[in-house]
């Protein structure tokens, strides 16, 4: 099991909290929680070793297009790439994606 | 011959697979001790088919390409569940297989195991572990409801090993218990063509060829 962190800024708030994916082969199941400070802590959990640069640039490119205030919790067992980017987009649709935040 | 996603090819030796990236080392051991590959769910030029090889470990998986006319043997999950193969095996895995075979059989839809299950089964090498998960696969049909769905993902939920059965159909994939819980909301669905999120109805069009 290897554990990733990564911090992103962010400027825009979500306004619920999203559980969405499976908990089955090639698939992950993310949660995506409002978070008050102005960043995305996004943590991933995986089984499968030895792709921390590949979730590098996954999560990096999601996050830097998406700047979302959330904390972000990834179980994942062995999803691609593709279903990675699809899960995230999955979690920020329902979990509404609001107006930025007011300064 | 038609090939699916999850049939298990047996080929002749490692060097009739075609690969674009460097072939890892341990390919050819794999396919020495078990000379089975599975189907992707990949496009593949003429006369190809996207298969991918089973190393010992998670780690180990790797996707070539390989002629379709130096296929020796085609073993698909359906064939797997009518042979029963696990009936005589001890492994208290085996008596759950049997136990989801008899739900299949009361839902009336066509199945079969896949991953390292279906693996086993067919190649006759020992693959599964007592951590093992049970991989099925389903093939969507008219009973397979949103109803029929919610009952059959609770009864698999209840059993001793985690199951995760994957629902087939003519435009892809998905998890039976993400469809038993979607609320009609849109679900993932792997395609030929990569992963999308799509609403999945009941439709005779989706239903697996």
């Amino acid at each position: 099991m290897e554990t990733l962190k990564y911090t992103f800024p962010a400027t825009k708030k979500i306004s619920q909290r999203a559980h969405v994916g499976v908990v089955g082969s090639g698939d992950m199941e993310v949660i995506v929680e409002p978070y008050e400070g102005a960043e995305a802590e996004v943590t991933v959990r995986t089984g499968v070793t030895g792709f921390k640069k590949t979730w590098e640039a996954v999560i990096d490119r999601f996050f830097t297009q998406h700047d979302i205030a959330a904390k972000v919790k990834i179980n994942d067992f062995g999803a691609t790439p593709g279903v990675v980017t699809i899960r995230l987009a999955q979690a920020l649709e329902v979990s509404s994606l609001d107006t930025s935040v007011k300064s | 011959m038609e090939l699916k996603p999850h049939d298990l090819l047996k080929i002749k030796k490692a060097e009739d697979l075609i690969s674009y990236t460097p072939v890892p080392e341990w390919v050819e051991a794999a396919l020495a001790k078990t000379p089975f590959v599975v189907v992707r769910r990949t496009r593949a030029a003429q006369g190809l088919v996207a298969v991918g090889v089973r190393g010992s470990v998670r780690s180990e998986r790797f996707g070539a390409f390989l002629p379709v006319d130096l296929i020796v043997n085609r073993i698909s999950p359906e064939q797997l569940a009518e042979e029963k193969g696990w009936k005589n095996r001890s492994k208290e895995i085996f008596r759950s297989v049997e136990q989801i075979s008899h739900l299949m059989e009361c839902a009336s839809l066509q199945w079969g195991p896949v991953g390292s299950l279906g693996f086993e089964l067919a190649s006759g090498n020992e693959t599964v572990t007592e951590k093992s998960d049970i991989d099925i696969v389903i093939r969507f049909s008219r009973k397979l409801t949103l109803d029929a769905a919610k009952k059959i993902d609770d009864t698999l939920k209840k059993n001793l090993f985690r199951i995760d059965a994957q629902v087939d159909t003519a435009e892809g994939a998905f998890s039976l218990s993400e469809y038993a819980l979607s609320e009609e909301k849109e679900i993932l669905v792997r395609t030929i063509d990569g992963p999308l999120l799509k609403k999945i109805k009941n439709h005779p069009l989706l239903y697996s060829q």
